[in-house]
């Protein structure tokens, strides 16, 4: 069953085969696996116990209710606004559902450069058809283009770029424009709808309101870890003790990293926290004369991969794709204030915008403060950042040749206006400077990464720790490098990959 | 100055020596007269920081003068919006704050403390952020927004990011642009 720590008397102490840290797409798939192999699980989670009964469609709420920090997570010197999932099914409860699979370029990378072994594209293939299924993961089609995604196709078209219609797992959608606040309809078919009822009905054991605060070893061998029940208020209402042979931290590339870090695990590779890469997105927005009411229907439906080549090396590393936020995330997003921000504000209706997600070559790191507190550091260097200003140039061109009267890029000292493509020059000539402008980033990744070389990677290509026996990861912090793409059906794929050695870990220790 | 036992004996020629100032003595003298400036400064500095007893009895985290200076810094980034905004907004901000981490609470504090002391460092005028004119004061958020240190550009991102999340969840201010969310309780499943 899933338990509420706040309504839990006293301690939590348990004994049992696994405990896996981080209910998202990592911990829920892990979950799910171990338990259907029979093991005694229980999953821990930080954050709230949600259902879509919660799910006011409130930004301010859901903010709290959803998001890390509420929301306010971000790199120290604040360039970088980092979203990320808190709570039952982590992330995949705010996302907006799109599923595609760790490129094959990319594994064929990471074998090559990173030695990581037995995850091919080959090997990961049927794992990744049968999460689909799984997860319900289909095309879109024409219908389900809202008014924001259906100027952007017309852009993408006009100027005979590559694009196309986008996969997700969702069933049921009504188009009702909320999944970024989680989906009152329950039509996601993410970790908190399908996987983690699945994993409770296989006997594991969800609590959440539960922060883990140290893996416990001893003679370099995991024993269970050691945290904090929370209240409704997020503080300390009881302690929380979970022994047991086999550890799987998946509370993300942020959380598991901090928790190897809080935790003094050995660290022979030098790398736990580092190499964190997170996709940061620089936002177009189109005023057009037509109300677009961009927060209705689907976020995300079509994607542009024109100016995105995943080969290592490349130089096109950007990714287009449409974006709508609800007036919160739009007002903060867009510059100036006072007046002048109130009359752009009242154009909302008439707003199409588009991000250009940065596949990042430049990395940076998790640290934790003596307080317990996590800061992340990363920069994008100048050859992301001239990435940046690509995507920023071309989607404004994008959104002119879908018609737009004019193209607002959101730089923090004024806005950058341009009218026609004769201004696109003008990108080129700003750049993106650091503190230019806010990104926001929602996919961290790889700061646990795998890899057989016990120098280079923390964990081996079995998800396992090169220097603590039974400890394990299964979320994005495996990725040796930016994936190019949102990460959801990767990490649910390599926590199903990875999760038959767990099995075999518990064995064992038996 | 001279301090201690020495010169409490007095030496040829010096004049009588009065009571000895030990270095304890001095300590707990300058301790008074700090805690006589500090008074004082706390008098001034609270002056013009009332709130109605009504509107101080409701806070739960922010005190009277953070919530003055909040108000009257999202008076100048909410320009343009009702004219309830501004201490809705900031209103919403107390409750939000009193749930968030202490870490996060101090950074708010010195964030609001920072502003009302910064019209100095920002456009060269002496005084406080609230005693200035409106047209004033959008010159030191704007130098804020601007500033070549990032803090300052970041305080002001943080102070912007605080106002629209109280202002842009109110229905006057969502029925001013024109949209038409969020769904009414219930609505979904």
């Amino acid at each position: 069953m899933i338990l509420a720590g706040r309504e839990h008397a006293g301690d939590f102490t348990r004994a049992c085969d696994v405990v896996v840290v981080g209910t998202g797409a990592g911990g829920s798939m892990m979950a799910r696996e171990l338990a259907a192999a029979g093991l005694a699980v229980v999953a821990l989670e930080e954050g709230a116990h949600s259902t879509p009964r919660d799910f006011t469609t409130r930004e301010e709420d859901m903010l709290e209710l959803l998001f890390q920090e509420a929301g306010a997570r971000a790199t120290v010197d604040l360039e970088v606004r980092v979203l990320q999932g808190r709570g039952t099914g982590g992330s995949t409860v705010h996302n907006t559902c799109l599923c595609k699979r760790t490129p094959d370029v990319l594994l064929e990378h990471w074998a090559h450069a990173f030695a990581v072994r037995g995850a091919a594209p080959a090997d990961l293939a049927p794992v990744f058809a049968r999460t689909e299924a799984e997860l319900s993961v289909t095309q879109v089609g024409e219908a389900q283009l809202n008014r924001n995604n259906a100027l952007f196709r017309a852009g993408v078209e006009a100027l005979g770029w590559r694009g196309g219609f986008l996969a997700h797992n969702r069933v049921g959608c009504v188009g009702s424009g909320y999944c970024e606040l989680g989906c009152p309809f329950d039509a996601k078919q993410n970790a908190l709808k399908v996987l983690l009822p699945r994993a409770v009905a296989l006997g594991a054991t969800v609590l959440a309101d539960a922060r883990v605060e140290r893996v416990l070893t001893r003679g370099g061998r995991v024993e269970g870890v050691r945290g904090a029940l929370l209240g409704a208020d997020g503080r300390q209402r009881g302690r929380l003790e979970v022994r047991a042979p086999v550890v799987v931290l998946a509370g993300s590339a942020v959380g598991s990293a901090a928790l190897h870090l809080r935790s003094g695990l050995p660290d022979p590779s030098g790398q736990a926290g580092r190499n964190l890469r997170c996709h940061p997105g620089a936002v177009v927005a189109g005023l057009f004369d037509e109300p677009v009411d961009g927060w209705r229907g689907i976020p995300q439906t079509y994607e542009c991969t024109e100016w995105l080549d995943l080969a290592p090396g490349s130089d096109r590393r950007v990714w287009l794709v449409p974006v709508f936020a609800h007036p919160i995330g739009t007002a903060a997003q867009l510059p100036g204030f006072g007046a002048d921000h109130a009359r752009l504000m009242r154009r909302y209706r008439h707003v199409a915008a588009l991000t250009a997600m940065l596949h990042d070559e430049a990395s940076g790191r998790v640290r934790v403060e003596a307080s317990g507190r996590i800061r992340l550091h990363y920069e994008p260097d100048a050859a992301d950042r001239a990435q940046l200003a690509l995507g920023l140039r071309e989607g404004a061109r994008l959104l002119l040749a879908a018609g737009a009267r004019e193209v607002l890029l959101p730089y923090a000292d004024g806005p950058l206006w341009l009218r026609d493509p004769g201004d696109l020059a003008q990108v080129d000539a700003r750049g993106v400077p650091p503190g230019s402008m806010t990104l926001t980033a929602v996919h961290p990744m790889g700061t646990l990464r795998m890899g057989d070389d016990p120098r280079r990677a923390v964990v081996a290509s079995t998800g396992e720790h090169h220097a603590v026996r039974g400890l394990f990861v299964a979320d994005g912090s495996l990725f040796p490098t930016s994936i190019g793409v949102p990460p959801q059906l990767s990490i649910y794929g390599f926590a199903r990959h990875l999760a038959p050695h767990v099995v075999d870990a518990v064995a064992r220790r038996r | 100055m001279t301090v201690g036992p020495r010169a409490a004996a007095g030496t040829p020629g010096s004049a009588p020596a009065g009571p000895a100032l030990t270095r304890r003595g001095l300590l707990r003298r300058a301790a008074g007269v700090a805690a006589l400036v500090g008074l004082g400064g706390a008098a001034w500095a609270v002056r013009g920081y009332r709130l109605d007893p009504a509107r101080a009895a409701r806070l739960r985290c922010l005190t009277a003068l953070e919530l003055v200076v909040l108000e009257a810094a999202f008076a100048r980034v909410l320009d343009g919006l009702d004219a309830d905004a501004p201490a809705e907004a900031a209103a919403w901000v107390d409750g939000w704050l009193s749930r968030r981490p202490a870490w996060a609470q101090r950074e708010v504090r010195a964030l609001i403390v920072g502003l009302e002391l910064a019209p100095p460092a920002a456009i060269g005028r002496l005084g406080r952020f609230t005693r200035l004119a409106p047209e004033a004061q959008d010159r030191v958020l704007r130098a804020w927004e601007a500033a070549p240190v990032p803090l300052l550009r970041h305080a002001f991102a943080g102070l912007k990011g605080l106002a629209v999340m109280g202002a842009y969840g109110r229905p006057a201010t969502l029925a001013a642009i024109g949209y038409d969310g969020p769904l009414a309780p219930g609505a979904g499943r």
